[in-house]
């Protein structure tokens, strides 16, 4: 039932994931595999753009949980960006707010890093 | 079978006998000189020829013949004719004696000794011709028996006719019915169907024992022929028996003579039809596989076993596109290495257009392939397609500097369509094995949570309390507990663990240890949180987190304490007005660092009388229906409002009616847990 997609893309040093359909634990290893390959490729720096995600289940936010700390100890980290309100409740109820750096527009993510 | 064969087979030998006891009387009492007694005579050879044949047959119903068997006992027996005659002769010329001189002492042992050659030579000759009635039957498939009634009726005929010729001098009667079993000869020899079925190597046989049988049948007509003392004594015995001896030999022939050149026409096809009869043994072997292999390995070493024989290949392996590493499956005949390389050259060929064909590659001019050992010269790659998916290749190599022609391609074509199926059942079969792994792994995480979670809801004084919980198939990791505090304080937890499944199951265990023998120590919901964050962080995975509430009911200061990490809202219903509250905190295992415990807000509330509040896991709010839409905490919110005069128990039984005529439509994919209480101070003014 669940379709989900993912589209790499490249600004400059910054490597951005599409995000596309539903995330749930069929599809999260999908994602995980779009991120490990970034890792296996030395890239640390990544925006998640969830505009067109329409839905996220707790294997999909556990996606973000570990590849975080990997992402951040070599001098990068995941910004995520563009969520629809559904979907930015859910990481706002468990407190990701805190921990990650949302931003409203993948170009706000991206001028965050390139500062 | 057998005893049926058994049954009849008795009075057969009977008849024969009888028929043997009944021709010797007749030959003591008689000499055969007249057309009358001649032809008796005749009649019981017949007979004694026609039960031979019955129970010679009889004898080899048990056995299945193959065509080079027959021929070869053919030679055995035309041989065995031709050194008895010769052994009777040499024995008749011994005695010294003449057939017609009767009257000597030793007649009646000379007679008998006659008699027992003349039985030898009608179950010789009946033999051979049971011979040649199993060649000329042997793959027939249209039916030809009238053919070979004929033949024979026309035998018999024109054997008997010869005492015509003797005794009325109707030689044109014998001539008619020879001429007439002549052309039933030919057309019989031409009737062989056979010789198709035979490998090359049975066919230079054949080419062999037909000259050899061609001899043998010309040499025991010159034998029959020769005026010798044996020839003198089978013509006094029977001239018809000798003409038909006569007859018989010349079908053998005719029959090996068209055989001969028949086999020589089939020799140069002869290695094609080898070939396809391999094809189709594998074939054979292969689709009884389909349904039998559980071992997926035993399965890939059949298939590129019979790979290398149907396309003539020296090296056959399999890759399965499931596997990132493409690591050859039971390789034949061929190292890790090279198999990689080629089938590296060979996949990178393929485009959208030639995905689902063939793809084959000259080795030879790739200089880079060439390794010790292992030089192949040509290879080629068959998908390996199920339901218009490729799942896998299968690579044939060979050695020899001739290319795979159109035989080994079609070979191959249709060899890897099977082997997909096959393949494509074992790894159904490995599917549904480890979904009935799965599903025993969630009637254990099941019962595991059924014993975690409270087995009955605690009478509290001024708490109403009710709790509805409902299991989602996969098991959601849903966890509620309630504690007696000291202090005369009464703590509640409402927790979901992320994941599913015994994962989700062990982790609710811990869980459910840690807070027990925290809340022993601590009372603030703060406390327990952060500690809980801090012992759980070994337990749960990088992926894993846990959202929770954990309140106190302090009764003495009739005031509710509450942290939340990370977990969906508290409702308060109070004074017909709804308050969703959701103070600040993180998701347990979300980070231990000391984020965790400045970002977790402490929350109190002095309670007021009929105070309702509801918590909840997302397995209500995400309740879908089949539109896949949320049912949402509004709804949930409209819901408690309108039933908020009413018993806790009725509250979440409203719940649940609404979220299950919500969800009807679709499975249910989460554990959903409701959690209600009321808070009920003045009870004495209630009751009074």
């Amino acid at each position: 039932m669940a379709e989900f997609s993912t589209n790499h893309r490249e600004n400059g040093e910054v490597n951005i994931i599409e995000l596309n359909g539903y995330l749930d634990a069929h599809t999260a290893q999908h994602l995980e595999q779009a991120i490990s390959e970034l890792i296996s490729k030395n890239k640390y720096k990544v925006v998640v753009n969830f505009e067109k995600l329409k839905y996220i289940s707790s294997a999909g936010l556990g996606v973000f949980m570990a590849f975080i700390e990997t992402m951040r100890t070599n001098n990068g980290d995941i910004k995520l960006a563009a969520m629809q309100p559904n979907v930015y409740n859910i990481f706002d109820l468990l407190g990701f707010p805190l921990l990650y750096e949302i931003f409203s527009t993948e170009n706000e993510a991206v001028t965050k890093f390139n500062q | 079978m057998e005893l049926s064969s058994k049954i009849t087979q008795q009075p057969r030998i009977q008849f024969l006998l009888i028929a043997v006891a009944g021709l010797f009387l007749f030959r003591m009492m008689f000499t055969a000189n007249t057309l009358l007694l001649s032809f008796t005579s005749d009649l019981l050879i017949l007979a004694v020829f026609y039960y031979s044949i019955i129970n010679l047959n009889q004898l080899q119903t048990q056995k299945r013949f193959s065509p080079i068997t027959l021929v070869k006992s053919l030679m055995f027996l035309s041989l065995t004719g031709i050194v008895v005659y010769k052994f009777f002769d040499g024995v008749h010329s011994l005695f010294g004696i003449d057939q017609i001189e009767f009257l000597s002492a030793n007649a009646i042992f000379v007679s008998l000794v006659t008699y027992v050659f003349d039985l030898v030579v009608i179950l010789i000759l009946a033999y051979i011709f049971l011979v040649f009635r199993h060649l000329f039957f042997l793959k027939q498939r249209r039916n030809v028996k009238t053919y070979f009634t004929a033949l024979w009726v026309f035998l018999v005929l024109s054997s008997m006719s010869t005492l015509l010729d003797k005794y009325q001098n109707w030689e044109f009667i014998k001539m008619a019915f020879t001429a007439n079993a002549v052309i039933l000869m030919v057309i019989n020899s031409l009737k062989i169907s056979w010789i198709a079925f035979l490998s090359k190597k049975e066919k230079k046989q054949l080419l062999l024992y037909s000259m050899a049988l061609i001899v043998l049948f010309a040499l025991s007509i010159t034998v029959i022929n020769s005026q010798n003392a044996v020839t003198k004594v089978l013509n006094n015995f029977s001239l018809s028996l000798n003409y038909f001896n006569l007859l018989l030999n010349v079908y053998g022939i005719i029959y090996f003579s068209f055989l001969f050149v028949i086999t020589l026409f089939h020799l140069p096809t002869a290695e094609a039809f080898d070939r396809k009869a391999a094809e189709v043994s594998s074939f054979q072997v292969l689709s009884r596989l389909i349904n039998q292999v559980l071992d997926f390995k035993e399965l890939g070493d059949t298939i590129t076993d019979l790979a290398i024989k149907v396309c003539n290949a020296d090296a056959a392996w399999i890759i399965l596109l499931d596997d990132e590493t493409k690591t050859p499956v039971a390789p034949k005949n061929i190292g890790f290495v090279t198999a990689d390389k080629i089938q590296s050259v060979l996949l990178s060929q393929k485009n959208k257009q030639t995905e689902n064909e063939i793809s084959f590659l000259n080795v030879a001019v790739c200089n880079d392939l060439e390794t010790k050992n292992e030089q192949f010269c040509y290879a080629a790659a068959a998908p390996l397609k199920s339901h218009k998916k490729i799942n896998g290749y299968l690579f044939v190599a060979k050695k020899a500097e001739v290319p795979f022609d159109e035989e080994d391609r079609n070979a191959l074509e249709t060899f890897s369509d099977y082997s997909s199926i096959a393949v494509e059942n074992a790894k159904l079969l490995q599917a549904s094995i480890e979904k009935e792994r799965l599903e025993r792994e969630l009637d254990v995480a099941r019962e595991m949570q059924q014993k975690i979670l409270p087995q009955y809801i605690p009478q509290v004084e001024h708490l109403e309390i009710s709790s509805v919980f409902v299991p989602a198939f996969e098991v959601g990791g849903d966890y509620y507990d309630f504690f007696e505090l000291p202090g005369n304080k009464f703590g509640f937890v409402i927790a979901d663990v992320s994941g599913k499944g015994i994962s989700a199951a062990f982790i609710m265990a811990e869980l459910r240890g840690i807070i027990e023998s925290l809340v022993n120590t601590y009372t603030k919901p703060k406390d327990i949180l952060v500690q809980t964050n801090s012992i759980i962080e070994r337990t749960l995975g990088k992926k894993n987190f846990i959202t929770a509430v954990f309140g106190v009911f302090d009764f003495t200061e009739e005031k509710l304490y509450l942290s939340r990490a990370g977990h969906t809202s508290m409702l308060l219903v109070r004074n017909n007005g709804m308050k969703e509250i959701l103070p600040n905190g993180v998701g347990l295992g979300l980070t231990h660092t000391e984020k965790f415990e400045t970002f977790l807000e402490e929350y109190s509330l002095e309670l007021k009388e009929n105070d309702i509040f509801v918590l909840y896991t997302d397995g209500v709010t995400e309740a879908k229906d089949e539109n896949l839409r949320d049912f949402g905490v509004t709804t949930l919110k409209k819901i408690i409002e309108e039933s908020q005069s009413e018993s806790v128990t009725m509250i979440a039984q409203n719940v649940m009616r609404q979220v299950s005529l919500f969800s009807r439509g679709t499975p249910q994919h989460d554990d959903i847990t409701l959690l209600l209480f009321k808070w009920k101070n003045n009870l004495e003014k209630q009751h009074g």
